[in-house]
């Protein structure tokens, strides 16, 4: 199992959409600052009144913990692209295991990538942790420690040695007690007998540096994709244009991909209800041909639809209903190039049932040197064996037509001009009186006054034009 | 939307993605599929053949409507599709395909369907087919539809990878058309000769002639050309030695 911890470090403050530089405040105390506030030197901890003493102009929101819950709950449902096995590890982490995803996705660097730009699409800061637990992924992301740099068993121990203590997470008095001893490495925790860690520090610490390291079970309770899909999002400023709503409403839509992609399903239609301040919701109904959980595609659809949209009043929040869902397996990446046969199949059954049987069909060819034989209709197409032809037009005409000869040259709307010189076909006595019969022909390539390029041929009975250079 | 300036509503417009300036070049939701001539992907938005959207390629009525090089013209293009990409589609095709010749042309006999289908029904196949999003490339000859047929296209295939060539007459080059790119073929005697009458950019004046792949290299019809003018009708004198060959000219002046 590869566990995938993505921490979203600024969560707290980032859930607000607040004008930057902003804090996220307890009983008047800074928790967490965003990148703008820590650039001005406000740090966790510090009182509001200090932090405004370095940055006049901060917002200050008050945390919410169930805004944060909602959030996080959002990006699970998301992260389903990824992978069904999600975990929340609140106040801001998610735990993805992606073992089983890796080659859906081409591999490692292509999976982290998309993790990355898709939380950074919703405008939270991210930090990843990769590891084989998912403590040990946690306290990755935690310490910064890149996942290229635990990419292998053997580096995973070693890093997770050099961890400094402070990942943990523990009370301070613990943590106070480390410092005094002088541990500040994972590593040295490590090397100590469990027993006395255990009566030092509780049960508590012993037990999370086995579990890090895999010796003991983690069991996390994983995320349960909700039954029904109806995601709330409020517009941190009221918008009174319709494009610029889709900025927030891709939030929605991506998790909403994420969450369908997690049970397998997809959708013919959702429903985008506008909030205003003082008019009821507008809903704006999205409807798709096909069933379909493609974040990009429902974004696209919703984009059409506000480019053409006019807002009654501004709107102050959205939410993102789903309301039909149907069953849809994913699609297997084929074995032995048999791709698109699914795809097409059921249109192919829908055109032969108005047009024919034969209307639809492949075509393959025949050994045969006359070119009215030498191709075959299929039912279906069929990979046959590739000889290298002499060079023949792509179009035969259904009949040969016959040709005018003036002075010695076939006419067509003109006098044409011979460019090869004859290729004679003759063959066939075979079938005479069943078939095409014995033939006997010189072919050469003409070109029209028109400056079309035709294939025609002189028999006994004269001219005749038969195919086309198209 | 009255009390809104003009200038705000102008400035949303401008934002749209269907709507571009005059005097850019577009730019292309997605890159284009190299056409395999240099000098023709630097005229087209997206650097090629767009994707996921119609281009119509208009062939003069007079004669037999084809035959110029218009799949020649496709072939670079087709040939480097992924086999994986997908079915290539030929939608009522004038004439009979000749299997021997397309084995060459595009990702092989195997990825290759054919649908003969009768007007109205071919436009209907053809948006059926689109909305599969399995068809790597569309090749489709609908001589009668008209714009909402083909706006019906353009929005089945949406959004998807898929390459559409509708094959129409030049007669229509004066009606509308939702195909983002259009294109009337000549034939020339340097080559094949493309007007590019609609693009999402400035209008060209100029045509552009593009030397496409044919049975006789454009070289030896230029040679021949020659040849043929300098030699208006050859006549044999009698009584020349050996049955010499003289032109027509000096046979008059003898």
């Amino acid at each position: 199992m590869r566990w995938l911890a993505l921490r979203m470090f600024r969560l707290p403050i980032e859930v607000f959409a607040a004008r930057a530089p902003a804090v996220a405040v307890t009983r008047g105390r800074v928790q967490v600052a965003d990148a703008a506030a820590e650039a001005l030197g406000v740090l966790p901890g510090q009182k509001l009144s200090s932090a405004l003493g370095l940055a006049p102009q901060l917002t200050a929101c008050e945390r919410d913990l169930l805004r944060e819950s909602a959030a996080l709950a959002r990006l699970a449902c998301w992260a389903g692209r990824f992978s069904p096995q999600v975990c929340l590890a609140p106040p801001d982490e998610l735990l993805v295991d992606i073992g089983g995803s890796l080659r859906l996705f081409g591999g490692l660097a292509p999976l982290l990538q998309q993790a990355a730009a898709g939380v950074a699409a919703e405008a939270y800061s991210v930090s990843l942790g990769l590891a084989s637990t998912p403590l040990a992924a946690q306290w990755f992301a935690r310490a910064g420690v890149a996942p290229e740099r635990t990419q292998r068993p053997a580096d995973e121990q070693t890093q997770l040695a050099e961890l400094p203590v402070a990942v943990l997470g523990l009370d301070e008095r613990s943590a106070r007690r480390l410092a005094v001893l002088g541990i500040e490495r994972v590593g040295t925790l490590q090397a100590l007998p469990a027993a006395s860690l255990a009566r030092r520090f509780g049960p508590a610490l012993p037990m999370q540096l086995a579990q890090a390291r895999g010796d003991l079970p983690d069991l996390r309770r994983c995320f349960d994709f909700p039954e029904r899909f109806s995601e709330y999002l409020e517009l941190p400023a009221r918008v009174e244009q319709a494009p610029m709503l889709l900025f927030g409403a891709r939030r929605l839509l991506q998790a909403l991909a994420g969450w369908l992609n997690a049970r397998g399903a997809g959708l013919q239609q959702c429903v985008l209800e506008l909030e205003h301040e003082d008019k009821d919701d507008s809903r704006l109904v999205l409807g798709f041909a096909a069933p379909t959980r493609d974040g990009e595609r429902l974004v696209r659809v919703l984009r059409e639809r506000l480019d053409r949209l006019e807002l009654v009043a501004p709107v102050v929040g959205l939410r993102l209903v789903a309301e039909r869902i149907e069953a849809m397996p994913g699609e297997s990446v084929p074995m032995f190039g048999e791709a698109g046969a699914q795809g097409i199949a059921p249109v192919i059954e829908r055109l032969r049932a108005r047009l024919g049987r034969e209307a639809v069909h492949g075509i393959a060819t025949v050994a045969g040197h006359r070119p009215e034989c030498s191709t075959v209709a299929l039912d279906w197409p069929q990979e046959t064996a590739s000889s290298e032809a002499p060079m023949r037009p792509l179009w035969l005409l259904h009949e040969p037509r016959p040709l005018q000869e003036r002075a010695g040259r076939p006419h067509h709307d003109g006098p044409l001009q011979l460019l090869t010189r004859p290729e004679r076909i003759e063959s066939g006595w075979w079938d005479t009186g069943e078939g095409l019969g014995d033939i006997r022909r010189d072919y050469h390539v003409a070109r029209s006054v028109r400056g079309e390029w035709l294939w025609i041929y002189r028999d006994a009975s004269g001219w005749w034009l038969q195919g086309l250079f198209a | 939307m009255s009390a809104v300036p003009l200038s705000l509503s102008l400035s949303a417009l401008l934002q749209r993605a269907d709507v571009w300036r005059g005097d850019a070049l577009g730019r292309a939701e997605q890159a284009g599929v190299a056409s395999g001539f240099a000098s023709l992907d630097a005229l087209l938005p997206g650097g090629g053949w767009p994707r996921g959207a119609l281009t119509e390629l208009l062939l003069p009525r007079a004669g037999l409507g084809g035959g110029l090089g218009e799949l020649a013209l496709l072939r670079p293009a087709l040939k480097a599709l992924d086999a994986d990409a997908g079915w290539v589609l030929l939608v009522s095709p004038p004439w009979r395909p000749l299997a021997p010749a397309w084995q060459g042309f595009g990702p092989g006999l195997s990825r290759l369907l054919v649908v003969e289908a009768a007007r109205d029904d071919a436009a209907w196949a053809c948006e059926q087919l689109l909305a599969s999003g399995s068809v790597a490339a569309l090749l489709a000859w609908l001589p009668d539809s008209d714009a909402k047929a083909l706006r019906r296209l353009q929005l089945a295939m949406a959004g998807q990878q898929t390459l559409a060539f509708v094959f129409r007459p030049n007669q229509v080059v004066g009606s509308a058309s939702p195909a983002p790119l259009r294109i009337s073929l000549e034939a020339d005697e340097a080559g094949l000769k493309l007007h590019i009458v609609k693009r999402r950019g400035p209008p060209l004046a100029a045509p552009l002639t593009l030397q496409i792949e044919r049975p006789v290299s454009w070289a030896r019809l230029a040679a021949r050309q020659v040849l043929a003018s300098r030699q208006p009708d050859v006549v044999m004198r009698e009584g020349a030695p050996e049955g010499r060959v003289v032109n027509a000219a000096d046979a008059a002046r003898a």
